[in-house]
């Protein structure tokens, strides 16, 4: 696994500067019944093709993005901060 | 004498005057009495000011300590002071380094406060490797694979700030990993035929440019 | 003598001569050849015995790609002398024979042993009787295989790894490379471009015009600021377009926007009874000894050739005197059979068609096969071109090139037959794959048992795993597949393409040993005192100082010094810390009042326990966060991740490298302070659980009043430039109170009195707080916060199991992972024990079934294999009521 990884700060880094928590996952908002509460902590998608996941910049500017990935072919579709941190326009 | 606010992360604050002996050192000191370093007291702090064979190594790449330099980390929206000797790094929009001469930590970290920037003392934590001659680069790329400079990245598989500093580059990084990178640049330099300088003849060689 | 005189195209230095031995003998060649064209050159035509059969083998590619001239040079094994170059003082020896290579005892293994060696024969034969096993496996790891290595040798040499970004890197220096450099070169780009050979020029270099035309090309090119290297094999193509590159005693990792792959082609064997007998060769091993080592290949020959590199052979021969009897263009002429005779394993005769041509040298080609293997790793596709007979690289990644030869630009050669095995009863043996000694007729068997697919094949047959690594031998196999079970190559197709390209040595790819260590400010003190120092993930940490129970007992008695810098040490800060870390940890920590200190512990959102430490409120709005040593960039990023969806004003900055810790803790601990500072360290001015900013020792220090230990303690955190100073003031002024230092070892003993618990030792991934017994960290009522829905679930559930604290006779001490038994079922198991001299007793901490989980109930721990009786207890085991720790 050597592909390179779009940070939004740095630029195109090795993949192995980074950690990843995986899958983006939806939190419940309230409180879940026991078949929601497993599915959200056990259940993955698990795509064969695009997925939304969490990398963080470990070996780096440490910020934690979002990025779109294959996970057929590691090819990198689109890495972008999370939604509040972007800096607003103008 | 109290202690407020963050002052026990000051290395600056110590109160050496009378009863207690006190001087702080660098993680690297071992490794340079095990080089055959000559010690002195500069600003309060144990520095090597020369080695055997340095102005031969620097020839090639000399591997200079830096770790008494005074270090801030700025959190939020900041910016660089206008001081030439102030040596500002913005890691990302809301993160920063500044490295400066010992002793200016609390004027500097005044400044920034004042500016509405988070600043956390960090001349403790971090120490600097600095890599200096004809060779730096060429060394530099045996420790990593960062090239356009300044970035963080990671220096012989640690986390570092690579700054770009004219004649050569510094490294910034943890200070517990001191011992570890410190004989990692130096093994790496050995076939350049570079190796350790001490503090005197870096000075000599940034005030001849 | 075979030597020519001087030419222009030779890489010789006549002026220098150069001496090496040869199987002990002393063997001259000059600086400028290798040791195969020394030798070849010296009269030397065996050069190996094959990997099973022990053939004798000799020169067949020249080039470094075949796995006949493998010899071992200097004690170390499977060098390809045709490549390697010739130096002072080498010693030369075969390797894989007894006896010599001209008479091998274990050629005995091609007249007899064959029938019992077919492919997958450890399947087939040598099993019965099954008590002869090792004795059989013993005989054919003796008898095959290659060099031999020295398990005994030390790494010798050294080996650097560097990193190089450029915007295009060319594969392959021939013509077409170093003019695909030139042209990005020009257009502004930063441009390296790497060659395996010792000089880059491909096969320009075999003619005298061709090396003024290589010249001129590499200085063009140098002159255009293309960085060439030469002895540079690029061994793979990776994602992201890394490109490792062997030079020897220096891997380069290149990364690239563009990489263009000029890699040309391999010459192919012919297939036909003899084609393994020295003298049978391929064009390039002709042409090189003529042209770069001035060596006349024999004195008659006959070329066999499907393209016009057959031809450029002919005209080197002659040009270097040897006598051509025939030439077969088979692009003109198809022969139906062809079989070569031999004595004593060399070449003496070619029988084409029923004509019995004499000769010493016979120059087959076949098929030119583009060398795609790079370009398949990145992920290009290859497909077979039934009009030249070759695999052609096609449908290429972005950002992947390629040009010339190796993109398939061949010309038009003839397509060999998959074999020219005259039609008659015992052919004889034709080659297919020289590294393992396959011949069609293996291949056929194979089939015949069921492998017929490519792939299952190759593992059966291992034809390309050898050192040639399918160069010489992928295509032959694929078209004798083809014609066996009547289908097409192209239904057929390729095996997966896997770097690393060619062989490359583990020493390099190890190279130097970067294994990062973590030491505190403090290292040198502890090596000073004679400590034992340990691993604790990235940490070197005192173990002990050589006496853990005496250690112990001074923090009991006296005071003892420990060094906790590896604490991660965290501080989270802004107007909303208190409300991010109330949701983040189960606990209260809204509520807590400047200057006090609570025990946290960190839950998932699963419920399971990830890590504790303490938080000091230093300000409404600052905490200090102390994590597990090996906790600390973990619970950072965790904390980042949270918050980069809640986006809370809260900073999270990590202080653990900038701060040192020494915990000061036993009965005259408080004495010991008080010296130190002019902190009123009273009972009532520093209470239990309280943290306080002053001055230690001259160093501005935040004070910790925590009790990990047991014992009245203060763990003190400040800037770790000062650690020396700052332990050594400490024991000055403790002398008369006695203090000394303690360790990781006594720490372990002295918590454990307490049943203090250790995350992950005494936790696994599993834990809840609930059942690891922390039901008062868990506060219910206040909002959500991570990991509350799965602990309510647990509570609603029940509790199965329960963390507690267990003591037996001293006499008895578990294992840590022993087992709790019931009824002779394993119930529950031990996390930590030890043998305590405070407590008097073995004392520990255990995961029991929740019934058990009561006071004084008696369990089974398995000792030495049979059940030994325990009691439970919920109490610390020393100073039950806290009263020491909390004076």
């Amino acid at each position: 696994m050597t592909f390179l990884l779009l940070c939004p700060n740095c630029g195109p880094r090795a993949v192995e500067e980074f950690i990843t928590t995986g899958e983006v996952t939806v939190r419940p908002t309230a409180a879940p019944s026991r078949r929601e509460l497993s599915r959200y902590i056990y259940f993955r998608t698990n795509a064969a093709g695009s997925q939304r996941e969490w990398w963080y910049h470990r070996h780096g500017c440490e910020l934690w993005f979002l990025a779109e990935r294959d996970t057929r072919t590691n090819e990198v579709l689109g890495t972008e901060l999370p939604p509040a941190t972007r800096p607003e326009a103008g | 004498m109290t202690v407020g606010g963050l002052d026990f992360l000051s290395v600056e604050r110590a109160e050496a005057a009378g009863e207690f002996r006190l001087l702080a050192r660098s993680s690297m000191e071992q490794r340079q009495r095990d080089a055959e370093a000559v010690f002195a007291e500069r600003d309060g702090w144990l520095t090597a000011v020369s080695f055997p064979e340095e102005t031969a190594h620097l020839a090639s790449v000399g591997i200079a300590d830096l770790s008494h330099l005074g270090k801030l980390e700025i959190r939020g929206a900041s910016q660089p002071p206008l001081d030439p000797d102030v040596v500002w790094y913005q890691v990302h929009p809301e993160r920063a380094l500044c490295i400066f001469p010992p002793g200016r930590a609390a004027a500097l970290q005044q400044g920034l406060v004042r500016g509405g920037a988070h600043v956390i003392d960090q001349s403790a934590g971090l120490a600097i490797l600095a890599l200096v001659g004809p060779h730096a680069r060429a060394l530099l790329r045996r420790l990593t694979d960062l090239d356009e400079l300044p970035a963080s990245g990671h220096a012989a598989r640690v986390r570092a700030d690579v700054l770009d500093r004219g004649s050569g580059v510094w490294i910034v990084f943890g200070q517990d990993y001191g011992h570890y990178l410190w004989e990692v640049a130096v093994d790496a330099a050995a076939p350049f035929g570079g190796g350790p300088i001490g503090l005197d003849v870096l000075e000599q060689e940034e005030s001849a440019r | 003598m075979t030597r020519l005189p001087p030419r222009a195209t030779e890489r010789l230095d006549r002026s220098q001569t150069v001496a090496f031995t040869f199987e002990g003998r002393t063997v001259q060649g000059y600086a400028g050849d290798t040791i195969g064209s020394a030798l070849y050159a010296a009269g030397q035509r065996i050069f190996s015995r094959s990997f099973k059969y022990h053939r004798p083998r000799g020169l067949l590619c020249c080039s470094g790609h075949c796995p006949n001239c493998m010899m071992t040079v200097d004690d170390v094994p499977n060098v390809r002398v045709c490549a390697e170059p010739l130096r002072e003082g080498a010693a030369v020896r075969a390797q894989n024979v007894i006896g010599s290579l001209e008479r091998d005892l274990l050629s005995v293994v091609d007249r007899v042993a064959g029938p019992f060696m077919p492919p997958g024969f450890y399947y087939k034969t040598f099993i019965r009787p099954r008590r002869f096993w090792p004795l059989y496996e013993k005989l054919l790891r003796g008898a095959a295989g290659l060099g031999r290595v020295d398990p005994h040798a030390e790494r010798t040499g050294r080996f650097d790894t560097e990193d190089r970004r450029v915007d295009t890197l060319v594969v392959g220096g021939g013509r077409d490379g170093l003019k695909a450099s030139i042209a990005a070169a020009s257009g502004g780009e930063s441009v390296a471009l790497v060659d395996e050979n010792p000089e880059v020029g491909g096969s320009l270099l075999l003619s005298e015009t061709g090396v003024s035309q290589a010249r001129k090309l590499c200085e063009q090119a140098r002159r255009a600021g293309v960085d060439v290297l030469a002895s540079a094999r690029a061994i793979g193509l990776y994602e992201g377009k890394l490109v490792p590159v062997d030079c020897g005693e220096l891997l380069i990792r290149f990364r690239a926007e563009r990489v263009i792959v000029v890699a040309g082609t391999a010459e192919q064997p012919l297939v036909f009874p003899g084609n393994d007998l020295v003298g049978v060769v391929l064009p390039q091993a002709a042409r090189r000894l003529v042209n770069h080592w001035a060596v006349r290949p024999a004195e008659s020959a006959v070329v066999i050739t499907a393209d016009d590199t057959g031809l450029e052979a002919v005209e080197d021969l002659q040009a270097a005197g040897t006598k051509i009897v025939a030439v077969v263009d088979l692009r003109q002429r198809e022969p139906r059979a062809i079989a070569a005779r031999g004595r004593r394993g060399a070449v003496t005769a070619v029988e084409i068609d029923g004509q019995r041509l004499a000769c010493d040298l016979v120059v087959a080609s076949g098929s030119p096969q583009p060398n795609y293997a790079l370009l398949a790793h990145a992920g290009a596709k290859v497909e077979h071109d039934p009009a030249r007979g070759v695999f052609i690289p096609t449908e290429l990644p972005a950002g992947v090139e390629s040009v010339g030869a190796a993109a398939g630009l061949i010309g038009a050669p003839a397509v060999p037959a998959a074999s020219y095995e005259p039609a008659r009863r015992r052919p004889g043996k034709s080659f297919v794959c020289l590294c393992e000694d396959q011949t069609t007729k293996d291949l056929k068997l194979a089939i015949n048992e069921g492998f017929d697919s490519i792939e299952l094949s190759k593992r059966y047959t291992t034809v390309t795993m050898g050192p040639c690594q399918g160069r010489l031998c992928h295509l032959n196999s694929i078209r004798t597949y083809a014609a066996e079970t009547a289908s097409s190559e192209a239904s057929i197709g390729t095996t997966t393409a896997r770097p690393p390209w060619a062989p490359v040595s583990l020493q390099l790819l190890a190279g130097r040993a970067h294994e990062p260590a973590r030491r505190t400010a403090l290292h040198h003190r502890h090596r000073e005192h004679g400590a034992e120092m340990i691993w604790t993930g990235e940490w070197r940490r005192p173990y002990s100082y050589g006496d853990p129970a005496g250690e112990a007992a001074v923090v009991h008695d006296a005071v003892g010094l420990i060094d906790v810098s590896t604490l991660g040490k965290i501080l989270v800060a802004g107007p909303e810390a208190a409300a991010f870390l109330e949701r983040i940890y189960p606990n209260r920590f809204g509520n807590m009042e400047e200057g006090r200190i609570r025990y946290g512990v960190l839950t998932s959102d699963a419920g399971r326990i990830m890590d504790d430490g303490t938080l000091a409120r230093l300000s409404p709005n600052e905490y200090y966060v102390t994590t597990t040593s090996t906790g600390a960039e973990g619970v950072i990023e965790w904390f980042e991740w949270w918050n980069a969806t809640w986006q809370h004003d809260v900073e999270i900055i990590n202080v653990t490298s900038a701060l040192a810790a020494v915990n000061i803790a036993g009965p005259s601990s408080r004495e010991l302070l008080g010296r130190l500072t002019d902190l009123d360290v009273t009972a009532e001015g520093f209470r239990y659980l309280d943290a306080k900013r002053a001055y230690v020792a001259g160093i501005p220090s935040l004070l910790l009043r925590i009790g990990f230990v047991g014992e009245l303690g203060y763990e003190v955190h400040f800037p770790s430039p000062y650690a020396v100073d700052f332990w050594n003031t400490v024991l000055e002024r403790g002398a008369d109170l006695g203090v000394d230092v303690f360790g990781l070892e006594a720490q372990r003993i002295l918590r454990l009195e307490k049943a203090h618990i250790i995350i992950g030792q005494d936790t696994d991934s599993e834990s809840n707080l609930l059942e690891a017994s922390m039901p008062w960290i868990l506060k219910l009522d206040k909002d959500d916060f991570v990991g509350r829905w799965s602990t309510e679930h647990v509570d609603r559930r029940g509790l199965m199991t329960r963390l507690v604290g267990f003591e037996m006779d001293a006499a008895q001490l578990p294992l840590e992972g022993g087992q709790i038994v019931e009824n002779g079922r394993i119930v529950g198991r031990v996390t930590s024990v030890r043998r305590s001299e405070a407590v008097g007793r073995t004392i520990g901490l255990a995961w029991v079934p929740a019934e058990s989980a009561q006071e004084g109930a008696e369990i089974d721990i398995q000792v030495d294999g049979r059940p030994a009786p325990a009691t439970v207890t919920l109490k610390p085991f020393y100073d039950a009521e806290g009263e020491r720790l909390r004076a």
